[in-house]
C-alpha cells in the first residue's frame, strides 16, 4: 500500500504509524493515524490503516466499522480488503472469510497472505493436499517467507512426508529463526514427525519471544509433558496411527476392542493418568503452587 | 456535482506538498530540574537502590574505589505506565545538580526520518558540552528494541548508534549520565543490558497507599473541595498509577463543574464526586502486570523480572 498511495506530504505520517506498529505501540499508532485522517478525510488509506491497527489490538468491532469506511471510499482498496479478510479470519467467520478472500484475490491476486490464510483453514479441516497447493502458490509469490515455509513444513509432516518436512524446516529457520509463529509451526511439524525433544525446543524459543499469547503458553506446557517417559509411552501409538489411513485406524481399534477389551481399557486409563499427572507436574514446575491466571 | 467531485479527486491525487519536520530539534527538551528525591513521595526502596548504584558512586567515588566498585553505567527504570518514571529521572538529575535532556517518543520517531544516527549523536554531543548532564530516554524500547526483530536496516543503525554512544560514555565522557525508561523492558536489545550500558535495572511500582493519598492531595490542591477523606479513597485505589489518580480527580472536577453550571454557584468537589469517578475507572497497571507476569514466567532467562512476580504475589495481583 505504501508504494502506491503515499504522497510526499503524508509520507512521514505513514512512516511514523508503521514504525509505531512495528514497536507494538498501537495506541500511539492510532493517535498518529487520527492525524492522517484529519489531514485527508477523503482518502481511504488512513481508514484502512486505522482498521488494521484495530485488528492488531483485537478490537474487531471497530475494525469492521473503519474497514467499511475505507471500502466505501474505494471499493477496490488493497489494504481495505486485506484487513477485511484478516478480520473475518480472526473472528472465525468462515462463510464471510471465503467470500471476502475470493473478492480480495480478484482485486489483488499477488497478495500471498490470502493463500496462506486459506492453507491454514484447509489444514484445520484436514484437507492437507489442498492446503499444500495453496501454500505453494504463496511461496511462488514470496519464496523466502519463513512463515509460509514453516506451514509448508507442517503440512508436509501432516501428509507423512517427513524428509521434505525436515528440508523445508531448515529453509524456514534460515529466514525466520526469531519469529515466534515460525517456531510454533516448526514445533507442530516436529511433534507430528514424532520428534518431541525438538518440539519442546521450538516451543520454548517461541514462548520466550511471545509469552503474552495464551496459545504459545499452552503449546509450550504441552510440549513439556513429553519429558516424561510414561506420557511418551502413551503417545507411542500416535506414531503408528499417523502412517495409517482413517479406515485402517478404525479397523485396528475395532479388532483390539473385540480381542483385548481389558487391555484397551487399561491403556485408556493409563493415558488419562499420564496426561493429568504430567500436566500437574508441569504446572508446578512453571507456576509453582499458585493458580494460573489467564 | 459529480464532475466537481471527480475533478477535485484528480487534483487531490496530484497534490504534492513538501513538508519538513521543523520540530526535530525542539522535540528534545533540555532544562535543569529543581526536583530532588525529597519531592518523590514514597518509593523508598527504589530511591535507596538508585542512591547506592548511581548517585553515591558519583558523590563519593573514593569509598566505592576502596571497595573495588566504580561509578558508571546507566540506569534503566521500568514498570507500569504513569507511575512516575519521568519524575524520578528528573529527581536524579536534581540530586546531582545536573542538566537534563529529555528524549521522548516523538523525538525518537523523528530520528527515523533522515540522518537518524547523526541526530542521536547530536543529543549526546550536546550533553557532553553541558556537563554534568543527565540524558533521559523515555520509551527506550522504541530506540533500543531487539535488533533480531528489526527488518529495516536504519532501525538497527539507531540501536548500534545508541550502543556506540553508551560505550563512549564509559571511555572518558564522565559526568554524562543516561537514564532510560520503558514499560516493556523485554523488548530491549540484550546488548543494551551488558555492563557499562543499562546495567542497573530498577522496577518502579505503582504508588503505595500513603503515596496515593499524597498524590490525591496534590492533584486537588487549590481546587474548591469539601471535607474529603483522602485516606479512605487511597485505600480504595489499590494499584492505581499517578496518572490514573489524576484522571479520577479530573472526572470529579468535571462533575463539580457541571453542578456549578446548573446551580450558578461554585460547587466544591465532594467525596461522592471522587467515589463516583473511582467507580468508573480501573487501575491501568493491571494490564501491565498481566503482561509482565507472562514475561517473568516464560521469558525471563536471567531472572530480571522476578521482582515483578514477587510484587504481584505480595500485593495479591490476580
Amino acid at each position: 500500500m505504501e508504494e502506491e498511495t503515499l504522497t510526499p506530504s503524508s509520507h512521514t505520517g505513514y512512516t511514523n504509524v508503521y514504525q509505531l506498529m512495528s514497536w507494538k505501540k498501537y495506541k500511539e499508532a492510532l493517535i498518529e493515524t487520527e492525524k492522517l485522517l484529519r489531514n485527508d478525510p477523503h482518502s481511504p488509506d488512513p481508514y484502512a490503516l486505522y482498521a488494521q491497527i484495530c485488528v492488531l489490538m483485537g478490537d474487531y468491532e471497530k475494525a469492521q466499522h473503519w474497514v467499511d469506511e475505507a471500502l466505501k471510499r474505494d471499493p477496490e482498496h488493497h489494504l481495505g480488503w486485506y484487513v477485511r479478510v484478516s478480520l473475518f479470519y480472526e473472528t472465525g467467520n468462515e462463510a464471510a472469510f471465503h467470500e471476502a478472500v475470493r473478492e480480495a484475490l480478484r482485486i489483488d491476486p499477488y497478495e500471498a497472505h490470502y493463500y496462506y490464510l486459506q492453507a491454514n483453514q484447509l489444514n484445520k479441516k484436514g484437507k492437507f493436499n489442498e492446503a499444500k497447493e495453496q501454500i505453494e502458490i504463496a511461496l511462488e509469490l514470496e519464496p523466502e517467507n519463513p512463515q509460509y515455509l514453516s506451514i509448508l513444513s507442517y503440512t508436509e509432516a501432516l501428509l507423512g512426508n517427513d524428509a521434505v518436512s525436515r528440508e523445508t524446516e531448515r529453509e524456514a529457520l534460515r529466514y525466520g529463526a526469531e519469529e515466534p509463529i515460525v517456531l510454533m509451526y516448526l514445533a507442530w511439524s516436529a511433534a507430528r514427525r514424532g520428534d518431541y525433544k525438538l518440539h519442546e525446543t521450538y516451543m520454548q524459543s517461541a514462548v520466550r519471544l511471545n509469552p503474552d499469547e495464551k496459545q504459545y503458553q499452552d503449546e509450550y506446557l504441552e510440549s513439556l509433558q513429553n519429558q516424561y517417559v510414561l506420557y511418551r509411552i502413551c503417545l507411542w501409538p500416535n506414531k503408528l496411527f499417523r502412517k495409517m489411513k482413517p479406515w485402517q485406524i478404525f479397523v485396528m481399534w475395532a479388532v483390539c476392542w473385540l480381542l483385548f477389551k481389558p487391555l484397551v481399557f487399561a491403556f485408556i486409563i493409563l493415558h488419562l493418568i499420564a496426561h493429568w499427572s504430567t500436566k500437574a507436574i508441569v504446572h508446578v514446575k512453571i507456576f509453582g503452587w499458585r493458580r494460573r491466571r489467564t | 456535482m459529480s464532475d466537481y467531485d471527480e475533478l477535485s479527486e484528480r487534483r487531490r491525487n496530484k497534490l504534492k506538498l513538501m513538508q519538513f519536520d521543523k520540530d526535530e530539534h525542539s522535540l528534545v527538551e533540555s532544562d535543569k530540574p529543581k526536583e530532588t528525591f525529597e519531592d518523590v513521595g514514597g518509593l523508598e526502596e527504589v530511591k535507596k537502590k538508585i542512591r547506592m548504584n548511581f548517585i553515591l558512586p558519583l558523590q563519593q567515588p573514593e569509598i566505592f574505589k576502596a571497595y573495588g566498585k566504580e561509578a558508571g553505567g546507566s540506569l534503566l527504570l521500568f514498570g507500569p505506565p504513569g507511575c512516575g518514571k519521568t519524575f524520578l529521572a528528573r529527581a536524579v538529575a536534581g540530586e546531582i545538580d545536573a542538566n537534563f535532556i529529555h528524549i521522548e517518543l516523538q523525538a525518537i520517531l523523528s530520528m527515523y526520518v533522515g540522518q537518524s544516527e547523526h541526530n542521536l549523536h547530536d543529543v549526546f554531543q550536546k550533553a557532553r558540552e553541558n556537563k554534568p548532564c543527565v540524558i533521559f530516554i523515555d520509551e527506550l524500547d522504541a530506540m533500543g528494541g531487539s535488533r533480531h526483530q528489526m527488518r529495516q536496516h536504519h532501525e538497527r543503525m539507531l540501536v548500534n548508534q545508541l550502543l556506540t554512544e553508551l560505550d563512549g560514555l564509559q571511555s572518558g565522557n564522565d559526568q554524562v549520565f543516561v537514564i532510560g525508561a520503558t514499560n516493556t523492558p523485554w523488548y530491549l536489545d540484550s546488548a543494551l543490558r551488558r555492563p557499562g550500558r543499562f546495567n542497573h535495572l530498577v522496577f518502579v511500582p505503582p504508588p503505595e497507599e500513603e503515596e496515593r493519598s499524597s498524590i490525591l492531595r496534590l492533584k486537588l490542591a487549590g481546587k474548591p473541595a469539601s471535607t474529603l477523606n483522602l485516606g479512605k479513597l487511597a485505600a480504595e485505589t489499590k494499584l492505581f498509577s499517578g496518572a490514573d489518580l489524576e484522571q479520577v480527580v479530573n472526572d470529579a472536577v468535571t462533575s463539580a463543574m457541571e453542578r456549578t453550571f446548573e446551580t450558578g454557584e461554585i460547587q466544591p468537589i465532594t467525596q461522592d464526586d471522587l467515589r463516583k469517578a473511582l467507580k468508573e475507572r480501573k487501575a491501568t497497571t493491571i494490564e501491565w502486570f498481566a503482561t509482565a507476569r507472562n514475561y517473568a514466567t516464560f521469558s525471563d532467562v536471567n531472572g530480571d523480572y522476578k521482582i515483578v512476580l514477587d510484587y504481584a504475589k505480595k500485593h495479591g495481583i490476580k
